[in-house]
């Protein structure tokens, strides 16, 4: 282990090309990925040539500054965004060349989701948005009022299923999503600065449940963060600095 | 058009012209005192394209529809002002002879003496306004092409002193060159363009007249323009001209006696339309002349002979005729067009209120840096203003468009009637529309601005929902007399605002009082009323006292416009008003005041207007400007019933289909949408739903009509209708056809009834005055003065003039066993219709006669004003059986006293009314021998024929003119081409009215451009979470389609039920109500396709969102 450029304990940055997964632990996994936004005509490499893998059951910050790409990194591994060049491979199946409905399916089933502005949708009230991704993957309207109901339950907000965001705090907007991301059972859970817009205290709640339901339920957490209180509570932090991987921190290993 | 809304049309452009200069001052004002706004304001133009286009777009329509309105108007005008002069001529005024009272108590025509020519001529011929004073003789004779196989049994012959008429030019051909009727022989004849049309002549070949069945040949030496000096009376009849001489020879000394015209036609100078101004000058001079050339001569004269002499200045009357109906259809343009302004202003509400939302972050920064409320209305003003512009230059330029295709339907239309309209415009038209419509839509913007403009800095800021910074009073005792003051107040303040002289004269006596406090204190007076507006300026209050103010005034002037607006507004106003309380610091749930308030509004208008009167023990009296209010207030209360009770319709769409599988999220979502956007939902359902409205109910009520009169049944059980007359007698078509020999026509006859007009306008009947109820047990005879008894007196006191004219048919057994005529009302001496035509069959004294001849208090019969519906009370217009009624016709030894024992049904007897284009009289059918007995010779005899089932009415009515010369309409036909010319101008008048739907369509796509640019973030998360991107599109289409579905839905539901009031309550008399599904039904189902393919671009749109890009969306 070495010191980076930060001061933050960093491990060597995974190899490049790194060849494709052949464990099942390895949930996961990308080579050399690269994207490239056009930004009124001048293009802006956000990635370039990362490469990582995450294990089942992990959770992984990404930390580094504004702009370095941690954003298009986490869009780019849940398929929410294409990449120009290299491989991703979540659960064994490579999502570049994937079709869009093929890949919205996929993320339907497996993953779920949690946005910085929470993201709910303002005309459906709190159980209701929990419900939409069960609803999507077919699950009756009858076995998905009560999962998601459940879901509410688990965090903390049953007592609330019938309100609208609106009439929520950030921090209970907060649980929503979470239990959103998580009714239909998914794989891997993204987090795109859960706590971003939270206070401290909320912000520590809400790290507390998705620490729980990660050790609980043994789902995939990769949460991209700025704020390194955050990012020390994952298993692993990813550092990122203009596109590249710079290293990696392990605060704790898998299954500690 | 000289006239609009009695108003001259140069002084209505100058008013629109001021208006607009008004306008343009305010927007110079702020340009010159604050650049800076208007810059801004500007700026905001190019920012979203398609937002502007929507924008102009929804400016447009009101210019559409006034240019529409006013295109149609000067089209009409110029066209029937062109038709009239090409029609006339050189005959700008006709003296025509009055009919007379003959000793029979009847009218006769006589024609007009050779002296009263000869005097006439001699008075005028010096006169530099006259160029010629001439006889002219009209006659009707059937006419024949043996050549080419063609009749014309309408054929109007017209006979002029040859070498006036070729001096003054007053025959002239086709393109205008005066023809020489001098130089015509004794065997030829000048035909016009119809009957050359009608005939297949053209000049060499030989017609042939018939008179009184014996036919003479005449050579076509020319064809004269269709003028009514070359045989077209009207409606561009066939016909022809000649010298006098020969149509006199033609004619023969019984038909047309010697020394005798039908009209003397005086020519001014100056050519064809040289004279009009002088016209009434001249008209006085001749009606003066004609008085004192009886009073001066004696010796020539009887006493009044010449008052039965009328002039009329016919060119100068058909021209003011054209511009009133120029101006009739101009107003009913702008009166209908008024649904589709309304929605237009209502999608500029909408649109300005949708920039408002968009631009609230960077509005509520400029209010936090300093701008003022008025800054930011000064602001949009200026930016709307530039639309405005815009918007009235395209609004005129499709406006002249559509009315160049409204045209051209039209002519479609009237095609049947032998009419063309010509497309114009007039300067003094295009400078009002494109003036009306920038007033128009300045007017709106201005408001829409202060709307925009209101908002709260914190919430514009942060861009959270200004409902958080709502307005509410906690019912407190402060508080409630608080708002009773503000009503007080308001009151005065309005008092002294329309009191404006009173304030006027106190502040110009102060001002006179020179001194320092009174000059202080003069403008303040002026202030006052504003001031106390001001101070607590509630719009519930104003509804209440303005619904109060003008329900005093409807009952006042027992008319229903203000009453019905007064008795609307005030719910209204009293649910904004309890709307903003709080009652023990809680609101009245909004959905059951707004449920209680619109659902009361809707059923004071859907309760029939009886029930208004009997609560204020009035009457109440209204028109077609009803419909204009209906439509608005039951759409405003529809409409806010709606999306006050949307979540409620959204849980039962979700019942019904919101377990479609994967739809189920999608269903969800967009049913979740427009409820919670209620005002920008409620605005575009209400436009939707308000043309829907004009279009449903005024083509329900259009259909009804047609339906009734121009469907089946309607032709009384005869397919063919045959004219003769004296010249050309035919007393029986069936032997008629026998002695022509024509046995294959007769074949195809199953009856032919007789039915003998007596003279149209000579006949007069006397009131005769009993009523008699209970007959058998009580034989109650009323008279004038209500007490019983037969008051025989009334027969001669009630003076020949008093009396009123009705039309008597007579009608022979043939008629009676072929009609199929619904009596509506029968003698309570029958039992039975068949009882009552048995009756009439036998010959007895009694008659059928037409409902206003038994209607409105013997409104038919004149004299002593007894209505049998009045007496006894338990009769009445619905009552199916009638009192007696016994009617005296004629005076002398023809008077015959005739018992009416049935009413005809109004519809099933149209084709039985026997007043043609005269007016109104009433119609008596009664038997044949007794109408003889009392009028004499008929004026003509009417056929009725009911064919057999195989045969063809139009082959049959085409065999009747062949073989027998005279005139035959096929029935038949006659109502189909009446039901086409009624679908065209239905057509018309709902592609105008549909003119407003593009508003609706247009706010869909607007709130649906809105919905992809707000919702991006939330599309972003939908399609993370596993929304495939079809399924964003299918869901931004449905949520469009189920807004659209909901107006739509909304229109039909409260045009049908107002219709269904009007049938019911017998608004439209015995019309029963018909929907016209095939007509409206493609209408509707066509702008709901027309607001899918708008919202698709959007949705497309939203489907191709990218997802990390909307994610990152804020």
């Amino acid at each position: 282990m070495s010191r980076g450029p930060l001061g933050i304990d960093v491990e060597a940055a995974p190899q490049k090309n790194a060849t494709a997964p052949t464990d099942d632990e390895s949930i996961i996994w990308a080579s050399n990925v690269h994207k490239t936004y056009d930004a009124g005509g001048s293009p802006v490499h956000a990635l370039r040539g990362v490469s990582l893998s995450v294990a089942r059951g992990e959770m992984v910050s990404i930390m580094g500054p504004s702009g370095c790409g941690k954003t298009t990194l986490l869009n780019c591994l849940s398929g929410l965004e294409t990449v120009d060049q290299g491989e991703i491979s979540i659960e064994g199946r490579m999502i570049q060349g994937m079709p869009d409905a093929e890949r919205t399916d996929h993320r339907a089933q497996r993953m779920g989701f949690i946005f910085q502005f929470y993201n709910l949708l303002p005309v459906l009230s709190a159980v209701e948005n929990v419900e939409l991704p069960l609803l999507l993957g077919g699950v009756g309207q009858g076995e998905s009022r009560e999962r998601a109901q459940q879901a509410l339950d688990n965090v903390g907000l049953l007592d609330w299923a019938s309100h609208r965001p609106a009439q929520l705090s950030g921090g209970q907007r907060q649980r929503v999503t979470i239990a959103r991301a998580l009714v239909n059972n998914p794989a891997i859970v993204w987090g795109d600065e859960p706590t971003g817009d939270l206070d401290s205290t909320n912000a520590n709640q809400i790290m507390e449940l998705l620490e729980e339901l990660n050790q609980r339920n043994r789902q995939t957490f990769v949460i991209v963060t700025h704020d390194e209180d955050i990012g020390r509570r994952a298993n692993r932090t990813i550092h990122m600095r203009d596109g590249e991987i710079e290293g990696e921190t392990i605060h704790r290993r898998l299954g500690s | 058009m000289e006239e609009l809304f009695g108003l001259p049309t140069i002084q209505l452009m100058w008013i629109v012209v001021a208006i607009v200069g008004v306008a343009a001052a305010v927007i110079g004002y702020i340009f010159f005192k604050r650049p800076i706004l208007v810059r801004m304001g500007l700026r905001n133009i190019p920012r979203r394209r398609a937002q502007t286009v929507l924008v102009t777009m929804g400016l447009t329509l009101a210019t559409i529809i006034v240019t529409i309105a006013f295109s149609t108007g000067d089209s009409l005008a110029v066209s029937i002002r062109d038709t009239a002069i090409d029609g006339l001529q050189r005959v700008d005024h006709l003296i025509s002879a009055e009919e007379v009272a003959g000793d029979a108590g009847f009218e006769q025509t006589e024609g007009i003496p050779q002296q009263v020519l000869d005097d006439l001529s001699a008075e005028f011929a010096g006169d530099e306004r006259v160029d010629a004073v001439f006889g002219a003789r009209f006659e009707l004779v059937p006419a024949e092409h043996p050549d080419a196989g063609q009749t014309e049994p309408e054929f109007y012959l017209v006979g002029l002193d040859p070498d006036l008429a070729t001096r003054i030019g007053a025959v002239v051909d086709e393109s205008g060159d005066p023809l020489a009727l001098n130089a015509l022989a004794a065997n030829e004849i000048v035909i016009n363009q119809r009957a050359a049309r009608e005939l297949a002549a053209g000049p060499g070949d030989v017609v042939r007249l018939y008179v009184q069945g014996s036919a003479r040949p005449f050579t076509v030496a020319a064809i004269g323009n269709d003028a009514i000096l070359s045989g077209n009376v009207g409606e561009g009849t066939a016909g022809g001209v000649m010298g006098v001489g020969a149509f006199q020879s033609l004619l023969g000394s019984e038909l047309s006696p010697p020394g005798q015209w039908s009209s003397i036609v005086i020519s001014g100078a100056g050519g064809v339309e040289g004279a009009l101004d002088v016209s009434d000058s001249l008209d006085a001079d001749i009606s003066a002349a004609l008085i004192r050339l009886g009073q001066e001569n004696p010796a020539l004269y009887e006493p009044n002979e010449l008052a039965r002499f009328s002039s009329e200045p016919l060119k100068a009357n058909l021209l003011e005729d054209a511009e009133l109906i120029a101006s009739v259809f101009t107003t009913l343009f702008l009166f209908m067009g008024s649904f589709s302004v309304a929605a237009g202003i209502l999608l500029i509400f909408l649109i300005f209120a949708m920039l408002a939302e968009e631009r609230k972050p960077e509005m509520g920064i400029a209010r936090a840096v300093g701008m003022q409320r008025n800054d930011l209305i000064q602001m949009y003003i200026s930016e709307g203003m530039v639309y405005n512009m815009g918007a009235a230059a395209i609004g005129v330029v499709l406006g002249l468009l559509f009315a160049l295709g409204m045209i051209a339907v039209m002519n479609e239309g009237f095609q049947n009637f032998g009419f063309q309209f010509t497309w114009a415009v007039t300067i003094k038209s295009l400078v009002i529309s494109a003036g009306i419509g920038i007033v128009i839509t300045f007017i709106t913007v201005v408001f829409s601005s202060f709307r925009a403009a209101r908002l709260n800095i914190v919430a514009a800021i942060r861009d959270i929902p200004e409902s958080q910074y709502e307005e509410t009073y906690a019912l407190t005792g402060w508080r409630v007399l608080r708002n009773v003051l503000g009503v007080f107040t308001t009151a005065i303040g309005m008092a002294l605002l329309i009191t404006t002289p009173v304030t006027l004269i106190l502040g110009a006596l102060l001002l006179m009082m020179d001194q320092p406090w009174s000059r202080r204190l003069a403008p303040r007076v002026f202030l006052l009323g504003w001031r106390v507006l001001r101070w607590n300026p509630q719009w519930w209050v104003l509804f209440v006292i303005g619904g109060i103010y003008l329900l005093s005034i409807g009952l006042q002037d027992e008319f229903l416009l203000p009453y019905m607006t007064g008795v609307s507004l005030i719910p209204f106003g009293i649910v904004m008003g309890l709307n903003k309380l709080r009652l023990g610091g809680r609101r009245i749930p909004q959905r059951l005041l707004y449920t209680v308030g619109t659902g009361f509004v809707m059923f004071l208008w859907f309760i029939p207007n009886r029930w208004h009167e009997d609560v204020f023990n009035t009457t109440l009296q209204g028109g077609p400007e009803l419909f204009v209010l209906a439509g608005t207030m039951l759409t405003a209360a529809g409409t806010l019933l709606l999306v006050f009770n949307l979540d409620i319709i959204v849980g039962a769409i979700r019942a019904a289909v919101g377990g479609i599988g994967r739809l189920a999220p999608v269903i969800r979502t967009a049913a979740a949408y427009p409820a919670a956007a209620r005002y920008r939902t409620g605005m575009t359902i209400a436009m939707i739903a308000l043309i829907t409205f004009a279009l449903v109910n005024f083509s329900t009520i259009n259909a009804s009509f047609s339906q009734a009169f121009a469907g089946d049944g309607t032709a009384s059980g005869f397919e063919v209708l045959a004219y003769s007359t004296d010249v050309n007698e035919v007393n029986d078509i069936r032997a008629g056809l026998q002695q022509a020999g024509a046995n294959d026509v007769l074949a195809d006859i199953d009856n032919a009834g007789r039915l003998d007009v007596g003279p149209e306008r000579g006949t007069r009947a006397l009131t005769v005055l009993t009523e008699e109820w209970d007959a058998v047990a009580n034989a109650l005879i009323l008279g004038s003065d209500g007490q019983p008894g037969l008051i025989e007196t009334d027969v001669a006191t009630v003076p020949v003039e008093d009396r009123g004219a009705v039309i008597l048919g007579g009608i022979d057994t043939d008629f009676i066993d072929g009609q199929e005529i619904t009596l509506q009302a029968i003698s309570h001496r029958y039992e039975s219709e068949s009882e009552v035509w048995a009756a009439i069959r036998s010959g007895e004294p009694v008659a059928v006669a037409t409902d206003d001849a038994v209607g409105g208090g013997f409104a038919g019969f004149g004299g002593n004003g007894l209505d049998p519906w009045s007496a006894p009370e338990s009769i009445n217009e619905d009552s199916t059986r009638l009192p007696l009624i016994m009617v005296e016709l004629g005076l002398g030894e023809r008077a015959q006293r005739v018992e009416i024992i049935g009413v005809i049904d109004e519809i099933t007897g149209e084709f039985i009314d026997l007043d043609g284009e005269t007016g109104s009289l009433p119609t008596l059918l009664l038997p044949i021998d007794i109408a003889t007995q009392v009028t004499g010779e008929p004026s003509y005899t009417r056929h009725y024929v009911s064919i057999t089932s195989d045969a063809d009415s139009l082959e049959v009515a085409q065999g009747i003119e062949r073989e027998l010369r005279i005139s035959a309409v096929d029935i038949k036909g006659e109502i189909e081409r009446q039901q086409s010319f009624q679908s065209s101008i239905l057509a018309l008048f709902q592609g105008f009215i549909g003119i407003g739907l593009v508003a609706g369509l247009a706010a869909l796509g607007v709130i649906a451009l809105r919905a992809v640019v707000e919702r991006r973030q939330q599309i972003g998360v939908l399609r993370a979470i596993g929304f495939q991107a079809r399924l964003v599109g299918f869901e931004l289409l449905l949520e469009m389609a189920f807004i659209a579905l909901l107006g739509l839905g909304l229109g039909t539901a409260l045009a049908l039920g107002l219709a269904w009031r009007l049938f019911a309550e017998g608004t439209f008399g015995d019309i029963s109500m018909y929907i016209p599904v095939g007509t409206v039904l493609p209408v509707l189902i066509g702008a709901f396709i027309a607001s899918l393919v708008l919202t698709y671009f959007p949705a497309r749109q939203a489907a191709r969102t990218t997802i990390a890009e909307a994610l990152r969306y804020e």
